[in-house]
């Protein structure tokens, strides 16, 4: 499904010169095409993360709209936009993001459980899951706590997280962020693939490597959104 | 995983046993001490049931309201008698509905002896205080000889208790009443006259002036209705010589007072315990807040709604006072109960345990408000949470 906003703003509270208030990202129209890896580039500050947040339903803006397909984003409730987000936009945090109470497998499975209480799904989940963490070099891994998996590890346990909710979008903030080389073409190599599936794949990233990987490729600057590609 | 809650709690073992032993010591103190303001009322209504009679007359030698203590709260009656023609002037009395009288002497910690034990005859056939309660637990009537022991007797039914050389088959046990009735031993007069007689054989002086076929021990007077209580028991005094006549009302509204003082300090510990209990609580997962938030920011991010996030912090704290509460409950309830002698002793009123059915329904009760408060303390914490600022928490880096 295409992503677009219209006329996306975010402004906050903070004295900056004449203004009481400093804007993040200043008003931008944007589409993201399906089957597309985008990629938003920028240096340190200059709105990245608050963009992808907007644009994945986790931030409400201070005025715009946000589409997916048809639907509106932000004129959901809370109930519904949680649902909504859990089955159709997928994310994957600057940072780590695993729970450390759960093992790496029940992590991958966990937001497939919030809303599906059909157990006869498990099995195939597992499976499903199994086969991911497989691919992503993780295979030996499933039982153990994410206390005791590296940088890049956590990483690749987020991709698969957010692989296997089979979500129409996926936006990642810095995936390949403290990755080795060949970490980083890994984590490329499936963020393209799963664009090539049919996905809309959103990347925020610093990694210049990344402009080969980009089917469109945006820049942003103290909030202002420049297309290059 | 679809036990997110019971797996967050498992995964932090010292947090959850802290929040638990905070809420089972909630747990106990509310029931333990429902219990024991439970048993100290039922000890008062027990001992308001056996105390049938509106006056007991004793010998003045009796000096009667401490013995009346002793009767029935510390065991010794010792021994005073008075001549059987003084108790007929006494049931006389004008205003006098009914009229009993009982004879009570001691045995030994002796040879002759198995036990001390108090000994109450009763004349089964005008007695109204003991009787009642010997119908409810016996239900037949005494033969010679035959005792029946209360319920802190160390003695079944079958066999039987030597005092002063005489062997007394025990036939029956009687219900616990909470208070000293409960360590006596219960026969016909008949049956004591003849120990006394073979205690003097045995050459013990029991200060009896006179035939022992000849003396009771008191009188227990049942005013008629719209008769003043007051007025017969010093008509009593007044006109029956070296008697004490002792309105009972007075004793047990005596007892009822201090009742009401224990209970009112039993209540207030109680709740102190809770309040404290509470802020305690409410602050410890206040603070676990802070620590939690990226937790559940993670849990936002994968599509979790507010109102399922803050039913898990719920689910949490209810399934803590779940167990919590009945730990407590068991603590409790154990501890009651094996302090009841000593609880009985430090207060010296009458305590008796209320029965399953109502143990239960306090229980019950109790489980019930501890898993009202329990996630109550934990409501600011789970609104909190469940408002967390994703954007914000996710820009901190997770
Ligand atoms: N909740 C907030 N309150 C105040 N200011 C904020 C808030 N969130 C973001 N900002 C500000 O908005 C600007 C953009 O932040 P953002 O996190 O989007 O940058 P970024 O491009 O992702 O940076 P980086 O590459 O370091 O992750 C920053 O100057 C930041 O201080
Ligand atoms: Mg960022």
């Amino acid at each position: 499904m295409k992503l677009r906003c219209e006329q996306l703003e975010m402004h906050f509270f903070r004295k900056t010169g004449d203004a009481n208030f400093f804007v993040a990202v200043a008003p931008l129209s944007l589409s993201l095409p399906e089957a597309a890896l985008t990629v938003l580039m920028g240096r340190s500050g200059s709105g990245k993360t608050t963009l992808m947040n907007m644009l994945s339903g986790l931030l409400r803006s201070t005025s715009g709209r946000v589409f997916l397909g048809e639907d509106e984003l932000y004129a959901m409730d809370d109930r519904t936009l949680s649902r909504y987000r859990n089955r159709h936009i997928a994310v994957i945090p600057q940072g780590q993001s695993a729970l450390p109470q759960l093992s790496v497998m029940e992590n991958v499975l966990l937001p497939g459980m919030i809303y599906e209480k059909d157990r006869r799904q498990d099995a195939e989940r597992r499976r499903e899951a199994a086969e991911m963490l497989e691919q992503l070099g993780l295979g030996a891994l499933l039982d153990v706590s994410p206390r005791e998996l590296s940088g890049g590890e956590l990483r690749r346990l987020s991709i698969a997280r957010a692989l296997l909710m089979h979500p129409d979008v996926l936006c990642c903030d810095e995936p390949t962020a403290d990755l080795d080389d060949e970490n980083t073409r890994v984590v490329l190599d499936i963020l393209k693939k799963t664009a090539g599936d049919g996905c809309t794949v959103f990347m925020v990233t610093h990694e210049e490597d990344a402009v080969h990987y980009a089917d469109r490729l945006y820049r942003m600057q103290s909030g202002q959104v420049t297309e290059e590609k | 995983m679809r036990h997110l809650s019971i797996r967050n709690l498992t995964a932090r073992p010292g947090r959850t046993i802290a929040l638990g032993l905070l809420i089972v010591f909630l747990s106990m103190a509310l029931f333990g001490g429902s219990v024991m303001v439970r048993s100290l009322n039922g000890g008062l209504a027990s001992l308001e049931a056996r105390l049938g009679a509106d006056v007991i007359v004793v010998p003045s030698s009796a000096k009667s309201s401490t013995n009346l203590d002793y009767l029935f709260l510390q065991g010794t009656t010792g021994y005073y008698y008075m001549d059987t023609e003084k108790a007929q002037k006494i049931a006389q009395t004008e205003g006098v509905e009914r009229a009993s009288f009982q004879i009570f002497m001691a045995s030994l910690r002796a040879s002759c002896c198995s036990m001390p034990v108090q000994v109450i005859g009763i004349d089964q056939d005008t007695d109204f205080t003991i009787q009642p309660w010997i119908e409810e637990s016996f239900g037949r009537r005494l033969g010679d000889l035959d005792v029946l022991v209360g319920s802190k007797v160390n003695a079944g039914i079958g066999e039987s208790i030597r005092i002063y050389n005489t062997d007394c088959p025990v036939v029956g046990r009687l219900a616990a009443t909470g208070t000293t009735l409960d360590t006596g031993v219960f026969c016909t007069v008949d049956t004591v006259r003849l120990l006394l007689h073979a205690a003097s054989e045995l050459g013990h002086d029991l200060k009896i002036s006179g035939d022992p076929e000849n003396v009771v021990s008191a009188v227990y007077l049942k005013v008629k209705d719209g008769v003043d209580v007051q007025s017969v028991a010093d008509r009593v005094n007044v006109y029956v010589r070296k008697v004490e006549a002792v309105r009972t009302r007075s004793y047990i509204t005596g007892i009822a007072d201090s009742l009401g003082g224990v209970e009112k300090t039993i209540r207030t510990l109680i709740v102190c315990v809770w309040i404290l209990a509470f802020l305690i609580l409410m602050a410890a997962f206040t603070m676990l807040t802070g620590e939690r938030k990226k937790e559940f920011a993670v849990l936002r991010v994968i599509g979790m709604s507010r109102g399922k996030l803050a039913w898990v912090l719920l689910k949490e704290s209810l399934l803590l006072s779940l167990f919590g509460g009945v730990i407590g409950i068991v603590l409790g309830g154990a501890l009651t109960f094996s302090f009841q002698g000593l609880i009985e002793e430090a207060l010296s009123l009458p305590f008796l345990m209320p029965g399953v059915s109502e143990l239960l329904l306090l229980a019950i009760m109790t489980l019930v408000v501890v898993m009202l408060v329990g996630p109550m303390s934990s409501a600011v914490s789970a609104w909190k949470l469940s408002r967390v600022d994703i954007g914000r928490i996710l820009r901190e880096g997770i």
